[in-house]
């Protein structure tokens, strides 16, 4: 049994839907089909919403034709026109509501986002009917993706979803072919919620898992996650198998829009993912399972982030002082502020962290508004800095990686400004200037041949 | 504390005598002063907020009304309304768990505890209700789902803190339990059931019992306080006791052994299915009663006997749960 996601990278384009229904007419009835909406339209859809809001009427008018011609032509082409005519009045209906009151609330505007993925949907699952497979639509609350009230970033509450998956969904299974809408599930009083970014990929490993599939298999329009961006390097080789361990590192460094979060309930129950793309369907694509492959080379892949800044803050204040860091990090949890890399130096005198580049002048706000003083006494900011992380489960265990790393970015003249390993040791990340983030990615390539 | 009970049978009723005349007694030792300011039966719900009376309510369900009760509302009202506490006593439904799951889902989505001792909505979906549960930050609590008043569940989850259970084996459907001892007495499979349906243990459509379905969702319940298995009642493997026949029982007496129906689970696989075991076994228990034994890490393997049902059993089931959502409430951590 597989479960097949379709991103909105391989739905660019209304003809492209139909290559995605030919493709499921062919693997039939059993497996589990995910969909995402059609490239750019959960992106029209917001806008709608917003626009409903201000009460801009006759540019709602627009987006609304603009979003029927971008399904009608997938539909005239089935000759399946008015399959979707319920679904549009519905959202008709919505956003009349949300026009009338000028209020967008979360749940209204999630309700209004996951028509991108439920129109597409709809749309195929009326065509795989015709065509005689027994396919069924089906939200993701009603396939069993019960979410916390986090609205338009909901998590899923996992224990639950997966009873409910599989008391829903694996009913219908074999004699079906359920077609989900990815990126959506419902809160336990059912409601819709949206999952946020990659918010898809989360849903095909969420029904994965809960069916112990055989395969998740994310089509894409990418051949599989590569050894090192193509800003580094021209065609980068496409990794074959990698553990999720080294996927969720790997993921960290924009594979695009992956968000880690999704490999974790694949990884939970140890079924296999696949990235693969959909325009070159002889290629096997990268293979993420449990298995850690070590032989292949002891760094596997290297992953470069650019525009990240280093916060410092120093104080002889925090020396021997417990409780410092626990503060410092309180504040910046409080301000939804993501770290990426943290160091401290062992006289505890002072506490790096890296941030996104567009987290930094507002973390050096928060930290100096609410810190600054006695123990905190400064607080200094490094802007346009890059990571670059060399990534490996081969590395564990190995002596010398390290050393290798260090060596071939200090031949290129690279000054390191901060190193951080973790305790896993399948990554070595650190931080260089702007300018040299590409020649330091460059060097571990070439000294690992990858 | 403000409770609302749905589901006035067996069960209900008796949890309504008790509390009628233990009241005082939970009060002056636990503090558990109980108000039951709804109750509902299969046509009628009834509330006040200031608290029903037990004696009228009692006296009417006896006559088999209640709906000439001044005080109707609608069931919605009486889950979200100003109880704290939903006892959920409503008949067993092991295929879809309605509409004990509808109830129990919509308490907990209201912030309100819940207390059951119907095995049907735990066995269907038992970690997703769990999790809800936990993700509302209420109490869910469900002693009398398994053995009626005996404490398997807390023998289970509770006796054997700081070690790990390693596997429980047990028989936990005393209807079954009866008609293998019968037909050791050389009854057949027929007419040990007949004998069991007119002592009222089975009920009239015995399949649920006799087939092994009704163990099957204890053992879920079970499998999942004792090791966070996440299971529901897809994941037993469930065979029945009517094929054993009357040759086998008596070859296997003749062996010093006898034929049980034993679930077992030790949190990966799950089964229920007729097993000949030692006349010596601490599990060889007679007629309905049940027994189940759980092997511990360390102390070993130990065995609690007691009756797998009855009204006002069960009925002290649900009133150990109040009482242990008083304590937990009150931030006493004292193990009862
Ligand atoms: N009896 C035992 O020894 C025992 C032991 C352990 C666990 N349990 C469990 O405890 C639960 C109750 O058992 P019981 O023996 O008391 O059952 P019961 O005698 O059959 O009573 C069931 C009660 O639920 C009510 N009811 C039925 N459908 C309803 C609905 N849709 N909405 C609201 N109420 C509804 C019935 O209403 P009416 O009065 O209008 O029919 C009745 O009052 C069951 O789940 C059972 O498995 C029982």
């Amino acid at each position: 049994m597989l479960v097949m996601k379709f991103g909105g990278s391989v739905m660019r384009l209304p003809e492209d839907v139909l290559k995605v229904i030919d493709y499921l007419e062919g693997q039939g009835q059993g497996n589990v089909a995910v969909v995402s909406a059609v490239k750019g339209v959960t992106d029209l859809l917001l806008d709608m919403a917003y626009l409903a809001s201000e009460g801009k009427e006759e540019e709602l008018k627009n987006k609304f034709l603009k979003l029927r011609e971008i399904h009608d032509e997938v539909m005239a082409a089935l000759d399946l026109r008015g399959a979707i005519d319920e679904d549009l009045s519905i959202l008709e209906r919505a956003l009349t509501g949300i026009f009338y009151l000028g209020e967008l609330s979360p749940k209204s505007r999630d309700f209004v986002a996951s028509f991108g993925e439920r129109l597409v949907g709809n749309i195929v699952v009326k065509e795989l009917r015709r065509r005689g497979i027994n396919a069924r639509f089906m939200m993701g609350g009603e396939a069993g993706i019960v979410t916390d009230d986090r609205f338009g970033d909901a998590n899923p509450l996992y224990r639950a979803s997966e009873v409910y998956i599989r008391n829903r969904l694996g009913a219908l299974l074999p004699d079906t072919l359920p077609v989900v809408a990815g990126f959506t599930g419902e809160t336990q009083d059912g409601r819709v919620t949206t999952l946020g970014r990659g918010g898809s990929d989360l849903t095909a490993t969420l029904i994965g898992a809960a069916l112990r599939a055989d395969e998740v298999v994310l089509w894409t329009d990418v051949d599989g996650l590569l050894s090192v961006s193509p800003k580094v390097v021209k065609n980068p080789r496409v990794l074959r198998k990698v553990s999720y361990r080294e996927a969720i590192e790997l993921s960290f460094f924009g594979a695009k829009g992956m968000h880690p979060k999704f490999l974790e309930p694949a990884m939970r129950k140890e079924v296999p993912v696949r990235i693969r793309n959909f325009w070159k369907r002889e290629d096997p694509g990268t293979l993420v399972s449990k298995e850690e492959e070590v032989k292949e080379g002891i760094v596997k892949a290297v992953g470069l982030r650019e525009d990240v800044s280093i916060i410092t803050v120093r104080g002889v204040g925090m020396i021997g002082r417990p409780g410092t860091a626990g503060r410092l990090f309180t504040v910046l949890g409080d301000h939804g502020i993501n770290v990426l890399m943290i160091s401290q130096s062992v006289s505890e005198s002072s506490i790096s962290l890296v941030v996104d580049g567009k987290d930094s002048s507002m973390t050096s706000n928060v930290l100096e508004d609410l810190l600054l003083g006695p123990i905190f006494s400064e607080i200094s900011v490094e802007d346009n800095l890059s990571v670059v992380s060399a990534i490996g489960a081969g590395m564990r265990g190995t002596p010398g990686v390290a050393a290798r790393v260090f060596k071939a970015v200090a031949e290129r003249g690279i000054n390191v400004k901060m190193i951080s390993q973790g305790s896993s040791e399948i990554n070595i990340s650190f931080v260089v200037d702007g300018k040299d983030g590409v020649e330091a990615a460059r060097a571990i390539y070439e000294e690992f041949k990858l | 504390m403000k409770a609302v009970i749905i589901g006035l049978g067996t069960v209900g009723r008796a949890l309504l005598r008790e509390v009628q005349e233990r009241g005082h007694e939970l009060k002056s030792k636990y503090g558990l002063n109980l108000k039951v300011v709804g109750v509902a039966d299969s046509k009628t719900a009834v509330y006040n907020e200031e608290g029903l009376n037990i004696a009228e309510i009692l006296k009417m369900k006896e006559r088999g009304i209640l709906n000439d009760h001044p005080n109707r509302a609608s069931l919605t009202e009486l889950i979200k309304g100003g109880t704290d506490v939903l006892v959920e006593l409503t008949p067993t439904n092991l295929k879809d768990g309605m509409p004990a799951v509808r109830y129990i889902r919509e308490a907990l989505s209201a912030g309100k505890h819940v207390i059951t001792a119907n095995k049907g909505p735990l066995a269907v979906e038992m970690p997703a209700l769990m999790e809800l549960a936990e993700y509302n930050g209420v109490h869910f609590l469900f002693s009398g789902a398994v053995g009626g008043g005996t404490p398997f569940i807390r023998f289970v989850s509770r006796c054997l803190l700081g070690e790990r259970v390693i596997r429980i084996r047990g028989i936990i459907n005393g209807t079954t339990n009866y008609i293998l001892t019968r037909m050791e007495e050389g009854l057949s499979f027929e007419k040990a059931l007949k004998e069991a349906q007119k002592l009222g243990y089975a009920e009239a459509d015995p399949s649920a019992d006799v087939d092994g379905w009704d163990s099957a969702a204890k053992l879920v319940i079970l499998s999942n306080v004792a090791f966070q298995s996440g299971v529901t009642l897809r994941d037993v493997e469930v065979e029945g006791i009517r094929d054993i026949g009357l040759e086998n029982v008596s070859d296997a007496l003749r062996n010093g052994e006898t034929y049980k129906l034993i679930a077992y689970s030790d949190g990966e696989s799950h089964l229920v299915k007729p097993q000949r075991i030692s006349l010596k076994s601490p599990l060889n228990v007679k007629g309905a009663l049940n027994a189940l034994q759980v092997e511990a890490e360390i102390s070993g393997k130990q065995t609690l006997v007691g009756k797998g049902a009855g009204g006002r059993e069960t009925a002290a089931a649900v009133i150990r749960d109040l009482v242990e959502l008083k304590v937990r409430l009150a931030g006493d951590g004292r193990c009862l």
